[in-house]
């Protein structure tokens, strides 16, 4: 029996005004060109709530671009749910986000792309540093919560305590530090944006300093890369155990890139009830639970901790979704991981940035 | 000494929500959802902003009906022990020039 999931993920749109090189979003964009309809959104929201769902996130993309977020907003408060914004904060006026307090928006998460106005124009391929700094103190104006989000990836990982400091001055409650998770655009970039252990290391001893200091004030919460963790992250806290992802284009999914696996069978919201997807629809059955484990995972006594890793970390390293997640030094691909370590080690020389966009990426891996 | 003690009050970001589904209530905030029994959901519902951590506990202590000095000592110190709990992760905050 599937059991009951906690969060929606609403991604509104993959539109977005940043172009982020770490962006976690499939691909190939122009596929999935077709958004539903705010109807279909509201309707999915109700039958969220039925099966349990509490909060929801709404994120994309860039949300703020659906003109229709507000209904949204007031139809999740309708049914008591905690509503999250995830936005880069572009483009959004005073006006709108006292709109969206107003309609019953109870958390904004904005991303900020390094402390460093120029640096942050790199990787985004757009300067919206002042911009951001604006939101943030209208969020705190209108009395929500507030939690900064910054991906951390090599060009970025050296200035944390900037970014620790920008946090405070913005007085956020929230700080996450979240190392990049090597999927989507990240994944084409990942040989210019993995840091060195070193990095890494000094990012995690800055982070835990910060959290002891701030106790009490603002929470720091720091992800971890799992390239360098030894054991796999607990990816959506298990395949379609907690989450409810669903995309633009209204397909159910139990993370934000599953579609990306072939074979695996999702179907629309616009197709059949969120309950029987949820429940019954062959990509959630695929990898849900444990049965679908090999060895090292199927006897590992941590299967009911990480859930033996990432579904589609494993397909797109290794071509089958089913593999142990190579980011486990246990995984028998783990030399992928490894090698894509070593590399950033070994001082080469990084190849340039790819920014995102809605083309297809002409991606030889 | 009670005087001294600043009023609580559930934070902005927190919300109280039933959870139809396991049939408790849960304390909602930023990325978290904290399962909450009948006696803490009942300290969290006396966090409205009119009473201290003394008067919370006083009020449990009159709720109970403990028999027994002992078993009013043993809510007072629970109940505060769960209000600092509470405060120190930021779901109930202490009201400011209450």
């Amino acid at each position: 029996m599937a059991p009951r999931p906690y969060t929606l993920v609403a991604e509104l749109t993959y539109r977005c005004p940043l172009r982020c090189a770490y962006c976690a979003n499939p691909t190939d964009l122009e596929a999935h060109a077709n958004e539903l309809a705010e109807a279909d959104w509201l309707r999915t929201l109700a039958e969220a709530e039925a099966i349990g769902v509490m909060a929801v996130n709404f994120t994309g993309g860039e949300p703020l671009l659906r003109a229709d977020l507000e209904p949204m907003v007031v139809r999740a408060r309708e049914l008591g749910l905690y509503a999250s914004l995830i936005t880069s904060g572009v483009p959004l006026e005073r006006e709108r986000l006292a709109k969206l307090r107003a309609s019953g928006l109870d958390h904004v998460q904005l991303s900020f792309q390094d402390a460093d106005a120029a640096c942050g124009e790199r990787i985004a391929g757009l300067d919206a540093f002042e911009e951001k700094l604006c939101v943030a103190a209208w969020v705190k104006e209108l009395g929500l919560a507030l939690t900064v989000n910054v991906v951390l990836h090599a060009d970025n990982v050296d200035r944390v305590e900037a970014i620790v400091a920008l946090a405070e001055r913005l007085s956020a409650d929230r700080l996450e530090l979240a190392h990049t998770q090597f999927l989507g655009w990240a994944l084409a970039n990942r040989a210019r944006l993995m840091p060195t252990a070193a990095q890494i290391e000094a990012s995690r001893a800055t982070a835990k300093a910060a959290k002891a200091r701030l106790a009490g004030r603002m929470e720091v919460l720091m992800v971890l890369p799992d390239y360098v963790a030894g054991r796999p992250r607990a990816c959506m806290d298990g395949w379609g155990r907690r989450f409810i992802v669903v995309a633009p284009d209204g397909l159910v999914l139990p993370c934000h890139a599953a579609h990306t696996i072939p074979g695996l069978a999702f179907e629309s919201v616009r197709a059949r009830p969120l309950a029987e997807l949820w429940e019954s629809s062959g990509g959630f059955e695929r990898f849900r639970g444990e049965a679908w484990m090999a060895e090292p995972c199927r006897s590992c006594d941590r299967r009911g901790i990480d859930f033996g890793g990432c579904r589609c970390q494993a397909f797109h390293l290794t071509g089958d979704a089913a593999r142990t997640d190579p980011a486990c030094e246990l995984a028998p691909d783990h030399a992928l991981v490894a090698d894509a370590v070593a590399l950033a080690e070994s001082g080469a020389a990084r190849p340039a940035i790819v920014l995102r966009s809605m083309r297809r990426l002409p991606l030889a891996r | 000494m009670t005087a001294a003690e600043p009023r609580l009050e559930v934070a902005r970001n927190a919300r109280l929500r039933w959870d139809k589904i396991e049939a408790r209530h849960v304390l909602l905030s930023p990325e978290r959802g904290l399962a909450l029994n009948e006696t803490a959901t009942e300290v969290v519902r006396l966090c409205d902003g009119t009473r201290t951590a003394g008067e919370i506990a006083a009020a449990c202590v009159a709720k109970y009906g403990p028999a027994t000095e002992g078993e009013r000592k043993g809510i007072d110190r629970d109940v505060r022990k769960w209000l600092a709990e509470l405060v120190f992760r930021g779901l109930v905050v202490e009201q400011r020039g209450g």
